[in-house]
């Protein structure tokens, strides 16, 4: 059995832009997605961190072809994810899911919680019997820390945490091997946050489950996360495991990423020294040339704004920077 | 110790509502010192937006009826006339809101927007307004002020927009600045500069900032004092230090221990507190915290409400029993 479970290779998802004049001439595209390449190992978490408009979120719709990749290959246990037909992809996509931000539109509000969680049973056929079903959601509630009485209230009934276990519940019920969970947490508040965390962690230790964790909260990904990847406009800047990246980050932008997250320790806060960075993230319909981090970067130098740099080994990290000899 | 530049005495705001009376914020009282950062931490819900929108007069009433007292320079806010509130709204106490995208006016130029203050409160128009909002601009760290200023604010990314509303705040120098969730939408590097950017001008300027947010991360980077708001009440005041270091109150350790702590080790488990924010149209009768609490016990915390007891040094907390003190 290969030991890699998700395999990615230069994805890219670009968006077309069209003219507004009669006729609508392509005109540019908007790179959300810029030739990404990462691996996700059996039973690992993979987080994915960027800021928003970084693409990590289509990154992750782009992965279980909920957006259809421009370019590159996702290959999920040694399946291309791009030759399957819509009959094998909707075989494939049992064993895959997805946890979305936001669990205020993300449960139908018209349909019960029991039909949420059991529509997943009927659109794969997974459950013998109307008794067979009945159980198996009532299974899955439990499994998320809600009562099976539940399943006949609506989404609206429920706290923000509970319905993101609701959808933990969904995202669960074909047995998948892999779960996609883009920002779980990020719409709950503080202490709820922790218990959907906790809740996340024990079903992977249980399930044997595999995570790409996206998140824009670097702490809640370094809690989660065995690896991490770092994402700029479109971009993986640096991949490292998570220690590692956060004792000794290598890219400029990383750099500036952790010593940006503010740590919840007023001693530590005062000693530190904080990397301001300068302006904002430029368009991605229009990304600059050479590395896209190269306008803002506190160590720019001299290739920077001509050549490409590749993600290449150093020290432990793969990471995407000339000062790192990431040359193309 | 300087006179206080805000004073705020039981101020208590309810609604009503379809379901019965909203207890919002249940009594809250604290002073404000000139030049310091004092941080209001709270969960949604916890009242901590509606005190100051009540201070402010900026709640309709009704619904809202607001009671108790909130002095600035010994002058009582509450149920000041309108024309007077007015002459301190906006110049002397600013405010600066959650969501930049919303607050400003979608159809007026950063400019127009700008110059109104100024227009209002200070008599300035045309040229020397158009030169002082330049000023602010380039103050608060807007590049080329000259071409943002004929600018709409779709034109700027969310971080640019907040330092407009923040240069909008500071148009007429104002002596007390809040900022309700100011970073919060915003991303942790554009966070960054502006919690950098405030603190510099309050340095500068002199200032008192109220900051009122859910994120203990950005309490502990630019806080002097904190004060933990649940249920529409303080559970807790300290200075910022001492909060962190000996938490007395089980929901600020709660909060704290709930917190992913960034760091190379591989961390624990992650602290929870069970079950939900209290209802205010249903509030306990007791500790707002009781139904929650691992330490409450049936006879005082559900009974009654604590009171705001002095521990140590400027640090309080409500509750009977009070964590990591010796008793």
């Amino acid at each position: 059995m290969n030991d890699v479970l998700v395999d990615v290779q230069d994805l890219e998802v670009h968006f077309p832009v069209y003219g507004s004049g009669l006729i609508r001439s392509h005109i540019n595209d908007v790179q959300a997605v810029d030739g990404v390449s990462f691996q996700i190992r059996r039973g690992e978490t993979l987080g994915l961190v960027g800021e928003s408009g970084c693409g990590k979120t289509t990154t992750g719709l782009a992965l279980l072809r909920l957006i259809e990749p421009t370019g590159g290959t996702v290959t999920f246990d040694d399946i291309d994810m791009g030759s399957l037909a819509a009959g094998q992809l909707r075989t494939l996509r049992r064993r895959v899911a997805m946890i979305f931000q936001d669990p205020y539109a993300s449960l139908d509000p018209r349909m019960s919680i029991g039909k949420i969680v059991g529509e997943p049973l009927d659109i794969h056929d997974l459950a013998r019997s109307r008794t067979d079903k009945h159980r198996r959601v009532g299974d899955l509630l439990e499994m998320v820390g809600l009562s099976p009485d539940y399943r006949n209230r609506y989404p609206h009934e429920f706290s923000g945490g509970q319905r993101q276990r609701v959808g933990i519940a969904r995202a669960l019920a074909t047995e998948p091997d892999f779960i996609v969970c883009d920002e779980p947490i990020a719409a709950l508040d503080v202490s709820i946050q922790a218990g959907v965390m906790n809740l996340l962690e024990d079903l992977q230790r249980d399930l044997g489950l595999t995570y790409l964790f996206i998140a824009h909260d670097l702490s809640a990904v370094q809690h989660f996360s065995d690896r991490i990847a770092v994402m700029y406009l479109g971009r993986i800047v640096e991949v490292a495991d998570r220690a590692n990246l956060y004792e000794h980050p290598h890219h400029p932008y990383t750099e500036a990423l952790l010593s940006a997250v503010p740590v919840p320790n007023p001693v530590v806060e005062r000693s530190r020294h904080r990397i301001i960075l300068e302006g904002d993230v430029p368009s991605p319909i229009d990304p600059p040339t050479g590395c896209n981090f190269n306008p803002r970067c506190p160590k720019v130098f001299e290739p920077c704004a001509s050549q490409d740099p590749v993600l290449t080994a150093a020290g432990g990290h793969d990471v995407a920077c000339h000062l790192y000899g990431g040359e193309a | 110790m300087t006179e206080p530049i805000l004073e705020v005495n039981d101020l208590r705001v309810r609604f009503g509502t379809k379901r019965g009376v909203a207890e919002v914020v249940n009594g809250i009282s604290y002073d404000l010192h000139p030049g310091e950062t004092l941080a209001i931490v709270g969960e949604s819900g916890s009242g901590k937006s509606v005190s100051v929108l009540a201070l402010m007069g900026l709640l309709a009433q009704p619904p809202a009826s607001v009671l108790g007292s909130a002095r600035y320079r010994g002058e009582e806010l509450l149920g000041m006339p309108a024309k007077d509130l007015r002459s301190i709204r906006g110049k002397r106490l600013a405010m600066i809101f959650q969501d930049p995208m919303t607050s400003l006016n979608p159809v007026r130029t950063v400019g127009y927007q700008l110059i109104e203050p100024m227009a209002l409160h200070l008599n300035l128009k045309g040229g020397p307004a158009r030169e002082r909002g330049l000023e602010l601009l380039e103050l608060v760290g807007i590049p080329s002020p000259d071409a943002r200023f004929s600018d709409y604010p779709h034109q700027l990314s969310g971080g640019m927009r907040q330092r407009v509303m923040i240069a909008m705040a500071l148009a007429c120098d104002p002596d007390v600045l809040i900022a309700d969730e100011a970073t919060t939408a915003l991303d942790v590097t554009t966070q960054a500069q502006i919690t950098d950017l405030v603190a510099e001008l309050q340095q500068r300027i002199g200032m008192a900032v109220i900051w009122i947010t859910h994120d203990l991360g950005v309490v502990a980077s630019i806080a002097d004092r904190v004060h933990v708001m649940y249920g529409g009440r303080f559970m807790e005041q300290a200075a910022v230090d001492d909060l962190y270091a000996t938490p007395h109150h089980p929901y600020t350790e709660g909060l704290l221990g709930s917190l992913p702590m960034p760091g190379p080790d591989r961390p624990e488990r992650l602290m929870t507190i069970p079950g939900l924010p209290p209802d205010p149209v249903t509030m306990p009768s007791g500790c707002s915290f009781a139904p929650r609490c691992t330490y409450a016990d049936t006879d005082r915390c559900l009974q009654a409400v604590p009171p705001m007891e002095l521990l140590g040094n400027l640090h309080s907390t409500a509750c009977f029993y009070p964590l990591a003190v010796a008793r």
